[in-house]
């Protein structure tokens, strides 16, 4: 058995990649569910059970710190992990999605030796 | 900011990205001469991003049609051949994200940089030549497939 993870990105290419690292690393993933945006997230969240989130930051119409807001403040799913995916790399940067509640951070360039210890001890925390 | 020269910072920030995850690994050029195909980028790809806040800025990028597939191909896991335009210009825009992304956190790494959309579109006869004339401006790598060359504008905080 493995987990369910929403990967949020707005560039398909770049959602195909994570998953491949994500495998990659060893982490144990049943299905992968995608949504191109927060807004997309937040639809996929109201229909599907999910153990995980990835989320990249920059993206249009919602972004991942909006879509962080929204899971951290919703009764139903606020202990959901959320892990942003991100080039944006600045010490203020991480420190804003951990004080949001943000699980943990990921900062792209990203090889799968970075992913599964973060993954494991996270999903570990949540249970 | 970060002491040292944004172009280094670039150079450095575009061998991670490429070296992790698209699994080249570059050499900066400093003369036409050792360019492979020569000066001239007949049909290429060319991405732009913007980003403001404590440094502010423009990068491009170009890299030919063809070691800029083959270097999607790599990120994508895929043969080059199943790579269409528009997966290319997804996965070099993600590329460009990436590397400029790297090179704000290395450039300012405490404090916050807005990274605008990059935006890709497919473009010819570029001509390189002049780049090398401008070093603190223009930055040539080989990524063993080809060229990729950039150019950093950097603007007022």
């Amino acid at each position: 058995m493995g987990y369910t993870v929403l990967v949020v990105d707005d560039s398909a290419a770049m959602r195909a990649v994570i998953q491949k690292i994500v495998k990659m690393s060893g982490f144990e993933v049943e299905t992968f569910l995608q949504a191109g945006n927060g807004i997309e997230a937040l639809d996929v969240l109201a229909e599907q059970k999910v153990d995980l989130v990835l989320s990249d930051i920059n993206m249009p119409t919602m972004d991942g710190m909006q879509l962080l807001k929204k899971i951290k403040v919703d009764e139903v799913i606020e202990a959901l992990p959320v892990v942003m995916v991100s080039t944006e790399g600045s010490l203020e940067r991480q420190e804003e999605a951990k004080n949001m509640g943000a699980d943990g951070y990921l900062k792209k360039p990203f090889a799968p030796e970075d992913v599964r210890e973060l993954l494991e001890g996270i999903m570990e925390d949540a249970s | 900011m970060t002491d040292g020269s944004p172009v280094q910072f670039l150079a450095q920030a575009a061998d991670e990205v490429l070296g992790t995850m698209f699994f080249a690994f570059v050499d900066v050029l400093s003369s036409p001469d050792e360019l492979m195909d020569g000066p001239l980028m007949e049909v290429a790809f060319h991405g732009q991003i913007t980003f403001s806040g404590p440094v502010t800025g423009t990068v491009d990028a170009w890299c030919p049609n063809d070691p800029c597939k083959v270097l999607c191909a790599n990120f994508l896991g895929q043969e080059e051949e199943e790579v269409p335009d528009e997966v290319t210009i997804d996965a070099f825009k993600e590329m460009t994200n990436m590397i400029v992304g790297r090179f704000l956190a290395l450039v300012e790494p405490e404090k916050v940089c807005e990274l605008g959309l990059p935006a890709v579109d497919k473009t010819t006869n570029i001509d390189i030549t002049p780049f090398f004339d401008d070093p603190e401006r223009y930055l040539v790598l080989d990524t063993g497939d080809g060229t990729i060359a950039f150019e950093l504008t950097m603007g007022e905080a």
